[in-house]
């Protein structure tokens, strides 16, 4: 998984995004009910105000090792004279989406810390 | 809106299969992704036409698209193992396993050992005999689309295979001694079980697919 990482195209910093991109994926199905591949790394350009560009070959392996997991469940739809492979969360994907963005906000408040920390006088 | 015809979505995915894409379900993923981001394109005022577009587009995403191909597979083979997993814990297989043993058993010592000979070292190759007949014959005579889901469910028949082949060479060495029924009964079983288990996840899986791309 960490070698399709490195398809992670940033205009910033790009090791700091790098280990982020399956907790991007399950935030973004968490707040929508159902969304496809090109519809995701759209989402996070704007997002991100395209500072962040997910490219194929870094989503959509890791969209099909989520759904091998079973994190994300699968509904094929005709859209537009196609057809449309539509990802969703599972119960046990919402539960593991807590779980990433716990440990995603206590990465985030020890970073701060290290970063600027609060000076006190007790 | 801009949507592409269906010739173009046709061009788009007969150019992925001559790139190596050969499954229709990652085709039809990356065909969607191909079309949306040329419909984005033209929708955005780029009015070069379909052709140039996709040319360009193929030039900067076609090594990131074709890369995607091989974790589908892995993903595939995990799923599939997984299920079989699954299956093989059941309390069903486990009954099944029980009732063969003991039919297996009460035959070795009721019937003549040499006239079970033949049957029982060809036993092995029943299981992957008819699904290799049916898949043949669905790809070549009727032209089925294949799906990595169904497909590679030959990688885990072959598995299969090899440990049935081990389990005929065991048997050979058995057969003919009467302390041996109980292992032979027990290979059978285990055998009988096995194809049982592979046989019903190979549908399971087809009937997904014929329902998951029931538009294909």
């Amino acid at each position: 998984m960490h070698k399709n990482f490195m398809y992670i195209r940033v205009m910033a910093n790009s090791k700091l995004y790098k280990g982020s991109l399956v907790t991007i994926i399950l935030k973004l199905l968490n707040e929508s009910e159902k969304m496809y591949g090109y519809e995701i790394t759209q989402k996070v350009k704007a997002l991100t105000k395209g500072e962040l560009n997910i490219t194929e070959g870094a989503l959509y392996p890791a969209l099909h090792k989520l759904e091998a997991d079973g994190l994300l469940d699968v509904e094929v739809k005709k859209v537009d004279n196609r057809l449309r492979k539509y990802y969703k969360l599972t119960e046990k994907g919402n539960k593991e989406t807590v779980n990433k963005l716990t440990e995603l906000e206590n990465y985030i408040k020890t970073m701060q810390a290290l970063v600027s920390p609060k000076f006190s006088l007790e | 809106m801009n949507t592409l015809t269906a010739q173009d979505l046709q061009f788009i995915d007969n150019y992925l299969e001559h790139s190596d894409v050969l499954y229709a379900d990652i085709r039809m993923e990356i065909t969607d992704h191909v079309a949306s981001a040329i419909e984005a394109k033209m929708q955005s005022g780029d009015h070069r036409g379909f052709y140039s577009i996709f040319k360009d587009f193929m030039v900067e995403h076609k090594a990131n698209l074709i890369n995607n191909n091989k974790q589908f597979i892995k993903s595939a083979d995990k799923t599939i193992l997984k299920r079989l997993g699954l299956r093989l814990i059941k309390l069903p297989t486990l009954l099944i396993f029980i009732l063969v043993f003991v039919v297996s058993f009460k035959s070795l010592t009721y019937f003549n050992i040499d006239q079970l000979k033949p049957f029982i070292m060809w036993f092995p190759m029943l299981s992957i005999v008819p699904f290799c007949i049916v898949y043949t014959v669905a790809l070549k005579v009727f032209k089925l689309s294949r799906f990595s889901g169904i497909e590679r469910l030959a990688f885990i028949y072959m598995i299969f295979f090899q440990f049935f082949n081990l389990a005929r060479i065991i048997l050979r060495s058995y057969i003919n001694t009467n302390e041996g029924y109980l292992v032979v009964a027990a290979i059978v079983a285990l055998i009988t079980t096995l194809s049982i288990v592979l046989v019903q996840l190979s549908i399971s899986i087809i009937r997904q697919y014929k329902s998951d791309y029931k538009f294909v």
